[in-house]
């Protein structure tokens, strides 16, 4: 059975200081359901990273029905670091694939403006394996830093062609009404800005932002709006990053996108735009040739002589991001996905000339869950 | 006859360590440092002695019998003592006990403003002739956090009256106030926490924009009405966006802007700013206020200079005079008189 996302939902990503998670989600999720023409669902999948941390709000799934209105709907809650909209996408694709459920409208939020900066890192810290890694205070940007360095060593690129990614983001931004920086920056401010991690600086990095983002899935095409899940795929990698530094690979998100190919029987060469995770730039151009689109070592070099933007060989992150879109971690895969479905509908910014089919790559953690969707014309 | 201020004095601490000095210490040297300094107590110094310096150079240009004074109100978040008042110390040390009403004020940052309002109130109902209304604070920043580099040190002093000897009278005073926890310090805990970036927007920008157009609207005065405002100083960028977005010039702020060379007094640092625009005002000239204090609130006030400045400006020391009396300090004295160092 296909399954097509009919409708789409996004806030804009800022700080919500005023607006409880709750409220955020169903924001979004009401967009998305007038969006797809306002059909009666019958399942809801909600995902959030960290407001059992950060909220201190676990069993999310009813309080955002309640919060809808829908209560007494069947709802599943869904978890998974950084890909957890991403995953409850796929979840509500198996429900809608499998044929007990008709309509279902996914929904993912975050709110980080409620923790203080610190709570933020130590919550996300806890993406990683809490006894063996995590709990010796490794975090995602160290190493992701460890990453850049060998990478730039490794291969013989400079670091001007890894942090030109941040520009790009921001070039892309502009015009992105959801977007949360939506203004271009300049390579030398992005080399100049405060170093977070060396090299990383505070601007190759996603800033603190809170949104939220729904998808409607449906077992028929009802309307021009609709476009086909092709393929969506997850997979997993050990939570105990260090043998991944030294590849300078994310064995998950090959084996996500290898089997999404297969799924929706096409290769990176069909892929017309896609969406990848770029919490920091390096991730993002280790993610360009994890998903096929660069040979090893090449990542860097697609970016930096202009291959990823609309009319160049593979235009990615045309919203922005994760640095200029934003990224409230349990939103963003389905920020993601919502805004490929706007591209293969012909409705972006910034859009690519008429694509056929679009990818959304998001990660868990340094790597340890992807997930690879592909939508299709 | 009019409300207004009959005298205003400020004090402010002769020690100053630059932030270069605290940036080098915590690791962060590498940055761009800006050249700011922020003014250090010394070993003897608190918010009481801070308060009657600031209250004797008030008494002087107010050129009134201490006696006179019917209320002492002193605005502060850093009392030497938990419970007794400080406001008696000042009291008694200038002369003004025992027909007095006196209590301490906590609000925060706007503590002082709030002093104000209520000795306005009680010279405009007649109930006091005279009443000396006072922030002070040294200010308490955790070591190696954001608010170390500038929780600096300093009180400005203010006798309100309703009389023709008045060097600015007082046009008008609109308070804003919300329950928005940006900043606190729980009873016990030695050092204040913070809300990181929920202290912009949502706390400082929104409170001192609302009261201040809400005065504005109520006075029906614009921005260019204005010789001078002067706003709460946490840091020295926030006043001058607050200026920005309520439609004032830089021109107009600068002269009360003393974060950059004092660092931000808490209860006094708009009061001193105020002090400094009086310093350097003409006759006439109308000048806004606007306190901030976390929790969260803001006072706007306005006041027109009247002719009287001119022969009482000089009978205590300018805001200037304190500013450029200083000492650098290094971070291990520093840390010895603010007591960072336990003992």
């Amino acid at each position: 059975m296909d399954v097509y996302v009919c409708g789409v939902g996004l806030t804009k990503i800022s700080e919500h200081w005023a607006k409880p998670l709750r409220v955020l989600m169903a924001e979004a999720a009401l967009k998305a359901l007038e969006d797809a023409g306002n059909p009666e669902p019958d399942l809801i999948v909600v995902s959030s990273a960290l407001s059992p941390l950060l909220q201190k709000q676990s069993h999310l799934g009813p309080v955002v029905l309640e919060e809808l209105g829908l209560t007494g709907k069947p709802v599943l809650s869904v978890e998974s670091g950084g890909a957890s909209g991403a995953v409850a996408f796929h979840a509500g694709y198996m429900a809608v694939r499998s044929g007990l459920y008709s309509t279902v409208l996914v929904i993912g939020g975050e709110k980080l403006s409620d923790a203080l900066p610190m709570d933020v890192v130590s919550a996300m810290q806890n993406f990683e394996e809490r006894e063996h890694v995590s709990f010796y205070g490794i975090t995602g940007v160290s190493l992701s830093a460890l990453a850049y360095k060998m990478y730039l060593k490794k291969n013989g690129v400079k670091r001007e062609e890894v942090a030109s990614l941040a520009v790009h983001d921001h070039e892309m931004a502009v015009g992105v009404k959801h977007a949360q920086y939506p203004f271009p920056i300049k390579l030398e401010a992005v080399l100049r800005a405060t170093t977070i991690s060396e090299p990383i600086t505070l601007f190759e990095s996603f800033g603190y932002g809170d949104g939220a983002a729904a998808v409607v899935l449906t077992s028929r095409r009802n309307g021009d709006g609709c476009v086909r899940v092709a393929g969506c795929a997850i997979s997993t990698d050990r939570v105990t990053p260090a043998s991944k530094i030294g590849s300078l690979s994310f064995p998950s998100t090959v084996k996500a996108a290898e089997n999404a190919y297969r799924m929706a029987g096409i290769g990176p060469g069909d892929v017309d735009v896609a969406e990848i995770y770029d919490p920091y730039t390096i991730i993002g151009v280790i993610s360009l040739e994890d998903l096929g689109f660069a040979e090893r070592g090449k990542g860097a070099k697609l970016v930096w002589e202009g291959e990823v933007k609309p009319g160049g060989k593979i235009p990615v992150n045309t919203f922005g991001g994760l640095k200029a879109r934003g990224n409230p971690l349990g939103a963003t895969g389905l920020y993601q996905i919502a805004e490929i479905a706007i591209q293969l509908r012909g409705e972006a910014p910034h859009q690519v000339d008429s694509p056929k089919y679009g990818l959304a790559h998001a990660m868990g953690g340094f790597g340890g869950s992807s997930v690879v969707t592909i939508l299709g014309r | 006859m009019p409300l207004g201020i009959a005298g205003y004095g400020v004090s402010i601490p002769m020690y100053r360590i630059p932030h270069r000095e605290i940036a080098e210490i915590w690791g962060r040297g590498g940055r761009a440092i800006p050249p700011n300094e922020k003014s250090v107590a010394g070993p003897d110094e608190d918010t009481t002695t801070l308060s009657v310096e600031a209250a004797l150079n008030a008494l002087a240009r107010a050129k009134i019998d201490p006696r006179y004074i019917g209320a002492v109100y002193v605005g502060t978040e850093s009392k030497p003592y938990a419970v007794k008042p400080s406001s008696t110390i000042v009291a008694e040390v200038i002369g003004a006990t025992p027909d007095v009403t006196a209590a301490d004020f906590e609000f925060a940052c706007k503590a002082g403003t709030e002093a104000m309002v209520a000795v306005m109130g009680l010279v405009e109902s007649g109930r006091i002739n005279a009443g000396l209304a006072i922030g002070a604070d040294i200010a308490r920043g955790r070591p190696s956090d954001e608010l170390e580099y500038t929780a600096g040190a300093g009180a400005a002093a203010f006798i309100i009256m309703n009389d023709s000897s008045v060097i600015a009278k007082i046009e008008g005073h609109y308070s804003y106030v919300t329950d928005t926890p940006d900043f606190w310090r729980r009873e016990g805990d030695y050092f204040p926490m913070h809300g990181y970036r929920f202290t912009g927007e949502p706390a400082y920008f929104h409170h001192v924009i609302s009261a201040a157009r809400g005065l504005m609207e109520m006075l029906g005065l614009k921005p260019s009405d204005f010789e001078y405002a002067a706003f709460h100083q946490p840091n020295a960028k926030f006043p001058l966006k607050a200026a920005r977005i309520l439609g004032f010039s830089p021109k107009q702020v600068e002269p009360t802007l003393l974060n950059p060379v004092i660092g931000n007094a808490y209860a006094g640092s708009s009061l001193i700013g105020l002090a400094a625009a009086f310093d350097a005002a003409k006759p006439g000239d109308r000048i806004l206020l606007v306190s901030f204090g976390s929790g969260a609130g803001s006072d706007a006030m306005s006041f027109i200079v009247t002719d009287l400045i001119e022969e009482r400006r000089d009978l205590a020391p300018l805001v200037m005079d304190y500013v450029n009396r200083k000492k650098l300090v290094s971070y291990g004295i520093y840390a010895r008189f603010r007591e960072k160092l336990r003992r």
